[in-house]
């Protein structure tokens, strides 16, 4: 049994600018034409390379590579400019409309047209003289200049005869060593070089021949279309068709030997002849990786059984990477895309802070940390700002009011336009500002008034709708940031917080000084023994207030209104905020940490945040620029946090918030505030020290 | 009247295991092949790619010494990000160093917009080349290059042929 040839396909190499190239094209000069462009596509010769990792030599198989020359420029200036150890290859490029006219076009069409203009170069006599039109090859494309995708599938058409090219002898290919002696080997490199410099144009440098004189140690190299003059003086045995071999494979010639050896029988009347699979090292002109074959044809085996009817029956589509018979796709978004080149810039700077300083920073935990922000004023633009700084893709602006002319200056979401035509609704504006300054983020702005104890429920449904709303905001993000500009405001979205056990943290404005505090959650029962006792449980920012929270804004003068502070102040407030959260995120506690207050002589605890100290309140006074690190414990009797509120707000529901939106002292009833404070005053009316002179100030005392 | 800008530059080709996700939608235009070709060469090892690596070198009048810039490419043109050059370029045991300042110095991987292409190139981060070649002793030009080379080169996959130390 003969030993059949096998030849290592091409395979495509595009390089990234041809997909500039073809972009540009199409909206400039294609538009909807799909018309056939041609283009040149170069190869080399077969290499080995060295496996740096292993040592070993690895084989590489053909490559057949585009790049943005063989498409802008004319296929003569792309032959003028082809790099010394390259050789031509000219094709067609298919660019289709639409992806089912990809997907639809007729591929055994497509491949016959390639393989025509083959055959025809072959029958004609053009590849005597032009033997490149042997690795004629064609690609199909589709771009989808939206999404920077580029569908390609390239087509190597080969002629088939009807049975295989088999071996003259078992072995198969036999290397240059083994069959020419090293003097020959010489005679050829020097001959084939002289031969190059001269025959570069049209592939004659790729397809020549070669002829042995062995009487004199000397070799002779040819173009195609010297053939009868090679073969004038009988020898036959003597004259090899030789080639530019692109593969690398010791046990495989490549692809363009197919068509060499339809033009040896067919336009060369051969069923036997040799080849030289010529093979230059790394352009070192060093052939000793060339192969030497001695193929034949079975006597019966054709091409064609009628010349000049019909063409050869044709194979060449390349097979996909997992090897189907199906396209590839380049995928250039991260490259082309300015938004993923941003994703990218940002993604990396952030982790060059792991990378040199804190291996143990969980930003893929910040990144994904999703924030709800009430209020977004300064406090509300400044956190933002931070947040992103931090990687944070999920941002919910909530404001009820809209930019007024005072607030770009210290607002650093808004711009002087968003202030005309009555000015722009905040949350809006500020998401949509966030958005500019960085594509990926996901940003949006709700316009929710938050309803408040002391502001009588004047519309119900409205007021529960609002409620509702404000529930599903806090149960769909992680951290809740409280940065509104009353005290009030502020009691909802804590007891709603301390209701779903969620990281609120609070930050709060004063002239030149600042609170920002976390709140502390009560363990819910799974957690408790890993939390030890109740009692550590944090306070919040009613915990340390005696009263309820009531209406503190209508009937204020003007500056009362207005909250006025260092403009500074700010943004330190918010800064020191988002810090908070992403310490708070590293430690293993999460909402659970305990409360340092002092960063001097402190023993990491086991579960610390990499960051550093987590403090529970930090007091900010610009006038000493100072902080004080303040802990303070939940509040039994608290308005907003406590046992008590909490479970009536959770029997009651809307019904709880209604009674404590209208009347103030009702939660200092529930919590039994109230209680406290009437105990109080009796003991103080109780007490009847005023009645003794004598002993009064002893007892005073 | 105006200086040229130039740079060297190296090409290179690796084989490697593509990451499966690379290929994942061909089966919507998968067609059926009727003639048989037993001629054909299957493939030695399935989902094998062969990626480009781009070496330039590229003088900083910033930090007046020369910087390593490279990118990788795969067949189809698209880039290796820098978790796949992790994987498929770099060498293994540089890796952990190259993410930390311990290999060279305070060198590190970065992205930058290529000086002279203006596209965006992989570079090694060049803040202390200079300290670190002034520990050498250099003759000549030369010299310098394929001692700096040496250096920066091996860690992220360019590897020195033997033949540029041999004196000649």
């Amino acid at each position: 049994m003969s030993k059949i040839v096998q030849f290592a396909p091409f395979q495509s190499a595009v390089e990234a600018p041809l997909w500039h190239a073809l972009a540009k094209k199409k909206l400039d000069i294609f538009q909807l034409s799909d018309d056939d462009q041609a283009i040149i596509g170069f190869y080399s010769s077969g290499q080995s390379v060295r496996d740096a990792t292993t040592g070993r030599s690895v084989e590489i198989p053909p490559r057949l590579s585009v790049s943005n020359e063989s498409l802008e420029s004319s296929p003569h200036e792309a032959l003028q400019n082809l790099q010394v150890n390259n050789f031509p290859a000219p094709g067609n490029l298919k660019n289709t409309n639409t992806i089912e006219d990809f997907k639809n076009a007729d591929k055994k069409a497509i491949l016959n047209i390639a393989s025509e203009k083959v055959w025809q170069a072959i029958v004609s006599g053009e590849s005597d003289t032009c033997p490149m039109q042997l690795v004629n090859f064609t690609i199909l494309t589709y771009a989808d200049l939206k999404k920077h995708k580029f569908y390609y599938w390239f087509s190597f058409p080969a002629l088939l005869p009807s049975s295989p090219w088999t071996f003259v002898n078992e072995t198969g290919p036999s290397t240059i060593n083994e069959s020419f002696s090293t003097i020959e080997i010489d005679s050829l490199q020097e001959t084939y070089m002289e031969y190059k410099s001269q025959n570069q144009a049209d592939g004659n440098s790729a397809f020549f021949l070669v002829k042995r004189y062995p009487a004199a140690d000397k070799l002779s190299v040819g173009s195609l279309a010297q053939w009868k003059e090679f073969i004038s003086s009988g020898d036959t045995e003597n004259v090899l068709l030789g080639f530019v071999d692109p593969s690398g494979l010791r046990e495989h010639p490549g692809w363009p030997l197919r068509n060499l050896l339809a033009y040896a029988n067919v336009r060369l009347g051969l069923q036997r002849v040799q080849i030289l699979c010529l093979r230059d090292k790394l352009a070192k002109n060093d052939l000793s990786s060339s192969l030497l074959l001695h193929v034949e044809l079975a006597a019966d085996a054709f091409y064609t059984d009628d010349v000049g009817k019909s063409i050869p029956k044709s194979v060449g589509w390349e097979k996909s990477i997992t090897g189907k018979l199906a396209p590839r796709l380049a995928d250039l978004a991260p490259m082309m895309d300015p938004a993923r080149l941003a994703d990218t810039a940002v993604d990396l700077n952030l982790k060059l802070m792991r990378w040199r300083l804190l291996p143990e920073l969980q930003l893929e935990k910040i990144q994904s940390t999703k924030c709800l922000l009430l209020g977004s004023g300064t406090l509300g633009c400044y956190v933002a700002r931070s947040l992103l700084g931090w990687g944070v893709r999920k941002i919910t602006f909530v404001d009820y009011g809209k930019v007024s002319f005072s607030n770009p200056v210290r607002q650093p979401l808004f711009v002087f336009d968003d202030c005309l035509d009555g000015g722009a609704s905040k949350a809006h504006a500020a998401a949509a500002n966030l958005r500019k300054v960085y594509p990926g983020v996901d940003a949006t702005g709700v316009e929710l008034s938050i309803p408040m104890p002391g502001h009588t429920v004047a519309n119900e449904s409205k007021v529960s709708q609002d409620v509702d709303q404000l529930r599903d905001l806090i149960a769909s993000h992680d951290v809740i940031y409280l940065l509104m500009d009353s005290r009030e405001s502020r009691w909802l979205p804590s007891l709603l917080g301390a209701q779903m056990r969620k990281l609120v943290i609070n930050a709060a404005l004063g002239f030149d000084s600042f609170l920002v505090m976390r709140h502390g959650v009560r363990a819910a029962n799974e957690d408790i023994d890993d939390l030890g006792d109740k009692s550590s449980q944090l306070g919040c920012y009613y915990c340390n207030d005696v009263v309820a929270p009531t209406d503190s804004l209508t009937d204020r003068t003007l500056d009362q209104q207005c909250t006025v502070t260092r403009p500074g102040l700010s943004s330190i407030a918010s800064a020191m905020a988002v810090e908070l959260m992403v310490s708070l995120l590293h430690h293993k506690l999460g909402v659970y940490a305990p409360a340092d207050t002092a960063a001097a002589d402190k023993e990491p605890s086991e579960g610390s945040s990499p960051l550093g100290i987590l403090p529970h309140q930090i007091r900010g006074f610009l006038s000493s620029f100072n902080n004080m690190l303040i802990a303070g414990k939940a509040y039994d009797r608290c308005t907003a946090c406590s046992e008590t509120v909490i479970n009536q707000y959770e029997a009651e529901g809307f019904e709880f918030l209604k009674k404590a939106f209208n009347d103030p002292q009702y939660l200092e009833e529930v919590t039994g505030l109230a209680q406290m404070k009437r105990e109080s005053e009796e003991l103080l009316n109780n007490d009847d020290w005023m009645n003794d002179d004598s002993d009064a100030d002893e007892d005073l005392v | 009247s105006q200086g040229k800008q130039v740079y060297l530059t190296k090409k290179q080709t690796v084989v490697c295991q593509t990451p499966s996700r690379r290929a994942e939608y061909s089966d919507d235009f998968e067609i059926c092949d009727d003639v048989p070709d037993i001629a054909e060469l299957e493939p030695a090892s399935p989902n094998a790619d062969i990626i480009c690596t781009e070496y330039h070198i590229v003088y900083s009048t910033t930090y007046c010494v020369p910087v390593l810039y490279f990118n990788a490419y795969f067949s189809d043109g698209s880039f290796l990000s820098r978790n796949d050059l992790e994987q498929l370029v770099f060498s293994k045991i540089h890796v952990e160093a190259l993410r930390t300042n311990s290999l060279i110095q305070q060198g590190a991987i970065s992205q930058h917009d290529h000086p002279i292409l203006g596209q965006p190139f992989f570079y090694v981060h060049p803040c202390d080349t200079s300290a670190l070649m002034a520990q050498l002793q250099i003759e000549d030009e030369l010299s310098y290059i394929i001692s700096w080379l040496s250096f920066f080169g091996p860690p992220v996959g360019l590897y020195i042929d033997p033949i540029y130390v041999q004196k000649n």
